[in-house]
């Protein structure tokens, strides 16, 4: 047997050349890979923007709230506190 | 990243290379194309963190071997997969695989031979598998396949050996 054998028929494969259309082909990947981050980035900053605004909203009522809560609740003769017995 | 006229000096360099090893590790036009456009997004993406401890040829080649190997594991991932949605045998699997043997540079009269010869080379380790390829179908020297692989020539020719080893073993009627 011959030991070269398979070594012999790889060496006999023919070298071709890549098709013309291949760097045309990278090179449109490589422009789409450019353009995403910015989408990707105006997106990002959109939802902070949005989750900045919410957190506003919602402190700005907590801060707003607590005081008169307690004139509430006198006036509708409610009980704020738990304790049953004063 | 590098300018535009640099990088396609560079694609224009070394983009046969590129492409044949594709051809020779995955089996199929589509796939080679598919995997030397990775190869080249990657080296377009890293060069400017390329340090030049190597070559730029032998650094694409080590980008070009990675990126087949990958593949080569996903195709493996996908076979296995197939395998368990349709209870497919493995003599099934391997049966639909060679059907996509489509590899250019390979004639007519050595096609039968070549499919039997890379199923038995798809079968070794990768590093033998990669040692392999490049000592035959590369034409590299010993040194060359060693720096490329960041082994010593003496790891590569055990590497070799071994691989050689294993496709007799596997191809025990092939001449």
């Amino acid at each position: 047997m011959d030991t070269n054998g398979p070594e012999d028929l790889l060496k006999r494969i023919a070298r071709v050349d890549p098709p013309p259309f291949l760097l045309t082909r990278i090179e449109a990947r490589l422009a789409a890979a450019v353009q995403v981050p910015r989408g990707r980035s105006v997106a990002v900053a959109c939802a902070l923007a949005a989750l900045l605004v919410v957190n506003a909203v919602v402190l700005g009522g907590e801060a707003v709230g607590s005081g008169q809560l307690d004139e509430v609740v006198d006036a509708m003769g409610m009980n704020a506190s738990n304790q049953l017995y004063r | 990243m590098p300018p535009q006229d640099e990088f396609r000096a560079l694609y224009h360099q070394h983009a046969r290379m590129v492409y044949n090893l594709c051809l020779n590790y995955l089996h199929g036009r589509e796939d080679a194309q598919e995997a030397t456009q990775d190869v080249f997004v990657k080296v377009h993406e890293r060069f400017t963190g390329f340090k030049g401890d190597a070559s730029v040829s032998t650094w694409i080649y080590r980008v070009t071997i990675n990126t087949c190997l990958d593949r080569l594991k996903a195709r493996k991932r996908k076979k296995r997969s197939l395998l368990g949605w349709f209870s497919l045998s493995d003599e099934q699997v391997e049966r639909s695989a060679s059907l996509v043997f489509d590899h250019p540079g390979v004639s007519a009269e050595d096609r039968e031979a070549l499919e039997r010869l890379f199923a038995a080379v798809d079968e070794l380790p990768e590093q033998q598998k990669t040692a392999l390829l490049l000592k035959t179908t590369e034409d590299l020297s010993m040194n060359a396949i060693a720096e490329v692989m960041g082994l010593s020539t003496k790891a590569v020719e055990s590497l070799l050996s071994r691989a050689r080893a294993n496709l007799r073993q596997r191809m025990p009627n092939e001449g």
